[in-house]
């Protein structure tokens, strides 16, 4: 994927802070990376892509930061199933709106949720790997993409 | 008026629900995916409702359609971060009366509703 791409998945992500929480984030320049498993935290949630692309986009954050932005979003709870829902809502959320770019043929599953580092994940060795930081309140969160044009 | 929640995201259903606390709408129920809520709607026959369109078996597109055929007076507000042109236009031709793009700010959803229903109310 060119790297080109990447920009609407930054404005997605910024997007998605400033819409959703009361204070800025810090979204960072994305940078290329080999193992995916190193910048999993506790919760992943993923979103296969098929059509003109393949390949995944995945949220990933601490919990602490998912009770957080739960709150922010005027849901008051701890329940690890709904922190996982938020995850994956993300997730969805961000790949989907880079459909602006990529038009109707960027197709989206419906999210997949990991809890922790867990199983190691195996991504494709073909296309690049590119992790987006972003910090929100002291706290950390990636969004990768690993994406090849079809 | 009564009011349908359709998305796969139970915290999005929960965050409609709360923003529309206060408003003159009833919720009478909620659904996560397209096959539930056509029999939700079949028994409880909403006036508004806001529908998803990325859900599991049965998506927002196919939900539209079986909802119309059903009854085509219903107001349906689609949320989705589906945020391509033809997603919109293909909502729309099928019978729903707006859009509105996640992520949403709680006022943004509430304008959105607002004018879903300005000539009904």
């Amino acid at each position: 994927m060119k790297e080109k791409s990447l920009e609407v998945f930054v404005d997605g992500l910024t997007n998605y802070f400033d819409k959703t929480t009361s204070s800025l984030a810090k979204v960072s320049t994305p940078f290329l990376i080999q193992d995916i498993n190193k910048y999993l935290q506790d919760y992943t949630g993923i979103i296969g892509i098929s059509g003109n692309h393949k390949g995944s986009v995945f949220f990933t954050a601490p919990k602490i930061m998912v009770v957080k932005l739960i709150s922010e979003i005027g849901v008051m709870t701890t329940k690890e199933e709904k922190l996982m829902d938020l995850v994956g809502e993300i997730s969805n959320t961000i790949a989907g709106n880079a459909r602006r770019v990529f038009g109707d043929q960027f197709m989206l599953s419906t999210p997949v949720v990991l809890k922790g580092k867990g199983e190691q994940l195996h991504v494709s060795n073909i296309s690049s790997i590119y992790v987006i930081p972003v910090v929100w309140q002291n706290m950390s969160a990636h969004l990768i993409i690993n994406l090849d044009t079809v | 008026m009564k009011f349908m929640v359709v998305d796969d995201s139970m915290v999005i259903r929960e965050k409609v629900e709360n923003v529309l606390k206060g408003e003159e709408f009833e919720i009478v129920g909620t659904a996560q995916n397209g096959v539930e809520a056509v029999e939700q709607f079949r028994l409880l026959k909403p006036t508004v409702m806001t529908l998803d369109i990325t859900m599991p078996l049965m998506d927002g597109i196919e939900t539209i359609k079986e909802i119309m055929a059903i009854d085509s007076n219903v107001r349906i507000l689609v949320v989705s971060a589906l945020a391509d042109k033809s997603t919109l236009i293909q909502a729309m031709h099928l019978g729903a009366y707006g859009f509105l793009c996640k992520p949403f700010r709680d006022i943004e959803l509430i304008e959105a509703i607002e004018e879903l229903i300005e000539d009904i109310v």
